[in-house]
């Protein structure tokens, strides 16, 4: 296994001035701005809202102070990776709503998109400004040794978690001053002003001057609330709710106190469906109607537009590889996991005759939820996961358990190793007419906070740490 | 740049909240105070005025059979089934707040998110333990230390006036309900105009606006129903009358005024109440009967605050549209719940 930091006889070298600074004070030490940090993001209000299994309500993510740190070598591998795929999936939505190229080659059977729920057919030829479908993405990835890289799944809807990156760099660098003046950590507050002229550099064909930029969310019942109000904040735009917006001759507007606003750009927190009751769901109060109907009409920028999460579907994900050698003629930086289809007979024979070794996923599941891990799992799980997958084949891929890298933890008052993953978040917009992807220098690592445990999802409980890109080696 | 409505009115609501906690705490600070002095033989428990006072009497009685002392402070400080209560406006203060984060300085958030973190572990508060005058000044200082950072932080722009308005549109409430409730049930059984009024209680309303020293600083001393109408009415040096609330709402609402170039019909609601109190003296409002005085303008004061609500395009659509109050109706309903109440 893996330990991103090394053994304690060979440090690895990124990691070498915090070991020596935790050698000399101790892990008591941490302990303690452990809970100082507590007490700041509970002041602060850094919550994440999950609703509906009692308790309280606003739950703090734990967060662990003991960072996970990339050398910049290892970042600038990681940086192509993911700037490639940030636009072999731009491109791929594009296709796939326009001439769909990759199905005509025969590279993606035509079933995986026509059939599937993240397919929009209103957005069958619809131009988004510039042709961007997915403007930020957070692109999920492990590793298991020193060279060796795997994505695990694209998020290409609105991730979230980028409000956790910057408070965590917050945080330590109020309780690890000194840590910062010897390390020489990349900066990743530009991330919002990087945000913003992403934002800008899409408006939509009818603007005319400077866009008006919203976040629009669904309210504070929301987990990742807290984050829509960071980022509106942050970029210094508003944040909406559904019933703040209306439409009227094709056009989008808020409700001010001084009368009516025209809105350019709106970068939604809310999924695909309750964006438009007049589209999508009728039922839903979420979003606002007539929405799509301006998206069309080119007077608003939708931030991601509908029907992106196509790309991101755990089924499409096993042909990301593929598609950049088809849109490309390239290899790919970054590798997939192995994956195993269901939906293929030979394929779903293998996995499930490995179920106690395989993980196996729901192909729409989120969150980690729909999860099973094999070699965790008691023989009825294996038995409900076996059952579901013959019953409905397509609906599920598998996975080999990784050996994911671990990062030293603090844990009930020691420091040991715990399972990581890394989210880190890519900026697609555009300049002079050519697509751009900026990278911010760090991420969301993930970690699971108990012993052996592989899930690292807040929901169930994960933890956060701060991600450090050194200047240097 | 004008501001989202729904911004303008979660403000507008958490200065109104903000303010009615403390009031809360007020007005039970003065029923602790009245009921540790001895009382005449026929006279009420200071416990249903004080009820009465917040305007929640009938709410209590829903829940309540018993009129004490534990049972008023459950239900004005703790009672997560009374709207009006400490607790529950401070917890509408902070939802109204969450959900507007981004217009807020952090220092405003942090004072409020505390404050209701504090409230979350306290209570109940059994009498004879002494956590009730701890407890209420506790709550005073952290209504004052939102407002005192909210002054030191806010912009000098609409947040602030729509904030400020929901301050005083409260405040010219509580001010006139106390004093309207307060004076009716000291001048009880005897007809109201003529009766003495008892100086101590004078004097507990005075502690229950905090002004016993800037009384004693305008009119020398001495309790003097002229003095206390002017005082809590018509003087606009003292900042709990209703006519220095009322200066405060012209202010902000000429400011806005300014910002948006445009004015509403809350303009002219305000001048007029405005008008109406700078061209009455004490002796005037006293000839009039000081009870249809308060009624009257606790009345319009609430059409002031529907009429800011619809001149600013609030998003609540199911705000009350209040009808131009006829007077003598509002009174005869008043009257009545006045009435009920003191029963």
């Amino acid at each position: 296994m893996f330990d991103e930091m090394g053994p304690s006889a060979a440090v690895r070298t990124p990691y070498k001035t915090i070991n020596t600074w935790i050698e000399k004070t101790g892990a008591k030490i941490l302990q303690q701005k452990r809970d100082e940090a507590e007490t700041i993001f509970r002041k602060v209000g850094i919550t994440f809202s999950v609703y509906g299994e009692g308790g309280d309500p606003e739950r703090l993510i734990p967060f662990d102070i003991f960072p996970r740190i990339f050398t910049n070598s290892e970042w600038e591998t990681l940086s192509k990776g993911i700037d490639q795929r940030a636009r072999v999936l731009n491109r791929f939505i594009w296709d796939v709503y326009h001439d769909a190229e990759i199905i005509k080659a025969g590279i993606i059977p035509e079933d995986l998109i026509y059939q599937n729920d993240a397919y929009l057919p209103a957005m069958k030829g619809i131009d988004p400004p510039q042709g961007i479908y997915s403007h930020i993405i957070g692109i999920d990835i492990v590793r298991t040794g020193p060279e060796e890289f795997y994505v695990l799944e694209d998020n290409c809807r609105t991730p979230s978690g980028v409000s956790y990156m910057l408070e965590n760099r917050e945080i330590m660098i109020r309780l690890f001053p000194e840590l910062f003046e010897d390390n020489h950590v990349l900066p990743v507050d530009t991330y919002p002003s990087q945000l913003r002229e992403t934002l800008r550099s899409v408006k939509p064909p009818l603007c005319e001057g400077e866009p008006t930029i919203v976040v629009l969310t669904p309210g504070p019942f929301n987990s990742a609330f807290y984050e829509h109000g960071f980022l509106a904040d942050e970029m210094g735009v508003e944040l909406v709710e559904g019933p703040d917006l209306y439409t009227e001759d094709g056009l989008v507007y808020m409700r001010t106190t001084c009368g009516p606003q025209r809105v350019d750009v709106i970068y939604r927190r809310i999924d695909d469906k309750y964006l438009d009751p007049q589209r999508f769901d009728p039922d839903s109060i979420l979003g606002v109607p007539g929405l799509i109907d301006a998206f069309e009409k080119g007077s608003v920028t939708l931030i991601s537009a509908p029907g992106a999460g196509i790309a991101d579907d755990k089924a499409v994900y096993t042909y990301v590889p593929d598609m950049v050698r088809f849109y490309f003629d390239e290899e790919p930086i970054l590798s997939n996991v192995p994956t195993w289809k269901c939906s293929d007979a030979a394929e779903r024979a293998h996995v499930l005759s490995k179920l106690d070794e395989l993980v196996v996923k729901e192909v729409h599941g989120s969150g980690g939820y729909g999860l099973l891990i094999g070699p965790h799992a008691t023989d009825e799980q294996r038995a409900v996961f076996a059952k579901a997958i013959e019953k409905n084949p397509k609906g599920y891929i598998a996975q080999p358990t990784l050996d994911l890298s671990t990062c030293p933890t603090l844990a009930k008052g020691d420091i040991a190793p715990r399972h990581v993953d890394l989210r880190p978040f890519a900026l697609v917009g555009s300049k002079n007419g050519e697509m751009t992807v900026s990278l911010t220098p760090g991420g969301l690592t993930r970690v699971a906070m108990r012993e052996g445990s592989l899930v690292v999802n807040s929901s169930q409980g994960g933890g956060v740490k701060d991600t450090w890109v050194l200047k240097g080696e | 740049m004008a501001l989202l409505s729904r911004t303008a009115e979660n403000l507008y609501w958490i200065g109104r909240y903000v303010e009615r906690a403390e009031n809360m705490a007020r007005l039970l600070e003065s029923g602790k105070r009245m009921s540790a002095i001895p009382r005449v033989a026929d006279q009420p428990p200071p416990w249903e005025a004080i009820l009465s006072a917040a305007g929640v009497l009938h709410t209590f009685k829903e829940q309540h059979t018993e009129l004490n002392q534990l049972n008023t402070v459950a239900h004005m400080a703790f009672s997560q089934d009374n709207p009006s209560s400490i607790y529950s406006a401070i917890a509408a203060a902070r939802a109204n707040a969450r959900s507007i984060r981004t217009a807020m300085t952090i220092d405003m958030w942090e004072a409020i998110n505390e404050f209701w973190h504090s409230l979350l572990g306290t209570g109940p508060i059994e009498p004879g333990d002494g956590r009730l005058l701890p407890f209420l000044d506790t709550v005073k200082q952290k209504c004052a230390l939102f407002r005192g950072v909210a002054d030191s932080t806010i912009l000098r722009n609409d947040t602030y006036d729509f904030l400020r308005l929901g301050t005083f549109v409260e405040r010219a409430d509580c001010t006139a309900r106390l004093l309207d409730v307060e004076y009716f049930a000291l001048t009880q059984p005897e007809d109201a105009a003529d009766s003495p009024i008892d100086t101590y209680h004078w004097a507990v309303i005075l502690r229950a606006t905090s002004s016993a020293r800037a009384y004693n600083w305008v009119y020398g001393g001495g309790y003097d129903l002229e003095n206390m109408i002017d005082f809590l009415v018509l003087n606009t040096r003292s900042p709990r009358s209703l006519a220095f609330c009322i200066e405060n709402i012209t202010e902000h609402l000429n400011r806005l005024a300014r910002l948006y170039a445009e004015r509403h019909d809350c303009h002219e609601i305000c001048a007029s109440i405005a008008t109406e109190l700078s061209q009455n003296d004490a002796e005037a409002v006293i000839e009039s009967g000081l009870h249809e005085f308060l009624t009257r303008f606790i009345a319009r004061n609430n059409w002031l605050s529907s009429q800011i609500g619809r001149d600013y395009h609030f998003t609540n659509m199911a705000l009350p549209i209040d009808p131009k109050p006829e007077d003598e109706d509002l009174d005869e309903v008043s009257e009545q719940s006045l009435n009920q109440a003191m029963s």
